[in-house]
């Protein structure tokens, strides 16, 4: 497929023609749709309702006028940390699998049955970086979990350090009653300011379990990272994500949910932490399509210093999605005269027999609590940091698998 | 040399004369008590002692254990030995009871260039006073007065008193919501605290308290001045006949 000359943006039209196009796994109408998105579009600015109070625009400008591709070599990549590993870079996927029953797949060894799952969730027509994923991104890698795992599967997104411009693909597919535990992490050691942006359909069949972590941390300051997930959900399949995301100059995940048949299940965690000039934005849309089933929202989010952080969460319950519950709920804590927080609840209802609720406060450090503690002898950082931990520990402590929680416990530094 | 001595404390919040000059001296050993009608400044006094923000002292000095008191923050003046137990002890979620009044503990004897306390040490002192007072083991690994019925907070005031072991504890209003049988606990954990090193001021509206706290001095706190002061026996005068009689005598 030709990519057509676009039209009044010098920008995009220069930044487009660094990207080497060899996608060829994704399907044609796909294509065409992604490719019209990012024609009509355009890089969004903050006019953009979604990209409000996050100037991508200027982002991009700044620091990735100019592309560097360059590809990894083998050697980099050999951090098997876990029994079941897959690490994900810019052009290939390696793996080390304990437990039988994980297929994986790349963009030159898929079979003909997975192409109908690419580009099915719709996300490249709701969001200029899907759109760009779904029409630029070379690489693909492809799990699909036939059997119930003992231990979790630990997807690493590695990050290169000669690459200011990175993409990465996943297709993750669990069967039915299939259960599993996945930890995606990005990390690597970026010098230069870099551009992640990953895309990722998860599919789950009637019955499956996943327990979803990712984990977000860069102390360079120097990693941009956009992420587009979506994860669609058949009857009585169950999902329970959490999404920690901590230092870093820039994370902007978006979250899409579809619960597509009866009885599905899904609970959502969050938790942001932003230091110095971090933006940290989390923007959830859950889509009941159908009725009696169940979700659940709490998405906690602390800014320090000079800090963003934004928690956009859509819910819509179509008129089909009769007794839906549907709960969200945000808190939110300024630490910083300077810092900022935005968070926006959008509920959409169109079934008259459901239980929906929202909720949302933001507000300072109690002042009654911190001075409880200090009154005791209590140092003023440690009575912060007491608080902070009371602040967010629930959702820290939902995480099931101790392995995973004690190692982002570590992870943080208030 | 006194433990505490107030001299001439002025204290201002949000603009208003609330104290206008306070003199006091408490000795170790001794058990002092502060009565008077609401409004004052009873709680003021309690707050200034402990260092909290927005009480503005506008003349006067508090000299504790021979210190000036007034430019440390609230951790220091209780590493210092000077403890409040607070009329509304703040219910914190997400805090553990035990390992808070650990670190507390720890921060003070850090603070004394002591090492921290052994953690079976620390558990025996724990079971110890908390049999004292009769507090569940639920209740105190519990979070910190989190979901606490009025009494329990009170009694975790002074169980925490007990593990922290002050110089000075100043108790406010803590009769206040407690039924007799509860008092009677706390006082007893008041009592089995109190020494010839340390002393008590007991800040309350009621005699009722200090029939089984029993006070060496009694002063009667009125508009932000020390009115009188006596023995236990104007506590007594005072439930007879009210604030009102001694209004007169100003």
């Amino acid at each position: 497929m030709e990519i057509t000359a676009l039209k009044d943006n010098t920008f995009l039209n220069n930044w487009l023609a660094q990207i080497p196009t060899k996608v060829h796994y994704v399907p044609d109408n796909v294509l065409v749709q992604a490719l019209q998105y990012i024609e009509e579009k355009g890089i969004p600015t903050i006019k953009n309702e979604q990209y409000k109070n996050v100037p991508i625009e200027s982002i991009l400008k700044r620091n990735f006028r100019n592309l560097i591709l360059k590809s990894e070599t083998a050697e980099d990549i050999q951090n098997f940390r876990y029994p079941n590993t897959i690490i994900i870079s810019n052009n290939k996927t390696s793996y080390q699998l304990k437990e039988e029953g994980i297929q994986i797949y790349e963009e030159n060894t898929i079979k003909d049955i997975y192409k109908k799952y690419i580009g099915s969730t719709s996300l490249h027509t709701k969001d200029f970086f899907a759109a760009l994923n779904t029409a630029y991104c070379s690489h693909l890698s492809i799990i699909h979990i036939q059997k119930t795992l003992q231990y979790p599967i630990y997807i690493h997104h590695q990050l290169s350090s000669h690459s200011n411009f990175q993409q990465s693909r996943i297709l993750v597919i669990v069967d039915k009653s299939v259960e599993c535990t996945i930890f995606s992490e990005i990390s690597g050691n970026v010098h230069q300011p870099t551009f992640l942006n990953i895309l990722g359909e998860v599919f789950m069949d009637e019955n499956a379990l996943i327990n979803w972590i990712s984990k977000q941390k860069d102390t360079s300051q120097l990693l941009y990272t956009i992420t587009n997930y979506a994860f669609s959900l058949a009857g009585s399949a169950k999902l329970k994500h959490h999404q920690i995301s901590l230092n870093g100059a820039m994370w902007r995940n978006n979250l899409n949910i579809h619960i597509n048949d009866k009885a599905a299940n899904a609970e959502l965690k969050g938790l942001s932490i932003g230091k110095n000039q971090n933006i940290i934005s989390q923007n959830t849309a859950i889509l009941h399509h159908s009725g009696y089933a169940h979700s659940n929202q709490l998405y906690k989010n602390i800014a320090d210093d000079k800090s963003t952080v934004l928690f956009n969460g859509f819910i819509l319950v179509n008129k089909n999605a009769q007794k839906t519950n549907a709960y969200q709920s945000s808190k939110n804590l300024l630490l910083n005269d300077n810092a900022t927080i935005f968070a926006k609840p959008q509920l959409e209802i169109y079934a008259d027999d459901v239980k929906c609720s929202h909720g949302s406060s933001t507000g300072a450090l109690n002042e009654d609590a911190m001075f409880y503690l200090r009154a005791r002898g209590i140092d003023k950082t440690t009575a912060q940091k007491l608080l902070l931990h009371a602040f967010f520990n629930d959702i820290l402590e939902s995480i099931e698998n101790t392995h995973i929680r004690e190692y982002i416990q570590n992870q943080i530094h208030i | 040399m006194s433990l505490l001595s107030i001299k001439n404390l002025h204290v201002t919040v949000d603009g208003n004369d609330i104290l206008k000059g306070i003199n006091l001296d408490i000795n170790s050993g001794e058990i002092h008590a502060i009565m008077g009608p609401n409004g004052s400044g009873k709680s003021t006094l309690s707050y200034v002692l402990a260092g909290k923000e927005g009480y503005e002292v506008t003349e006067g000095e508090i000299i504790f254990n021979g210190k000036n008191i007034l430019e440390l923050s609230p951790e220091d003046r209780a590493r210092e030995g000077i403890f409040l137990a607070f009329q509304y002890p703040v219910e914190i979620p997400g805090v553990n009871n035990i390992q808070f009044l650990r670190t507390a503990l720890n921060s003070i004897r850090q603070y004394k260039g002591l090492e921290p306390i052994e953690a079976s040490d620390f558990l025996k002192l724990v079971k110890e006073k908390q049999k004292d007072l009769d507090l569940p083991a639920n209740l105190i690994n519990r979070s910190l007065n989190d979901g606490f019925s009025g009494g329990e907070k009170k009694k975790n005031e002074i169980f925490q008193l007990s593990v922290l072991n002050p110089l000075l504890a100043v108790l406010d209003e803590t009769d206040s919501g407690l039924d007799i049988d509860a008092l009677k606990i706390v006082a007893q954990g008041v009592n089995r605290y109190h020494n010839k090193d340390n002393a008590v001021l007991v800040i309350t509206h009621y005699q009722r308290l200090l029939e089984y706290i029993v006070p060496d001095y009694v002063h009667i706190l009125y508009k932000g001045k020390i009115i009188k002061s006596g023995d236990k026996t104007l506590a007594l005068e005072l439930e007879k006949s009210g604030y009102e009689a001694f209004k007169v005598e100003i």
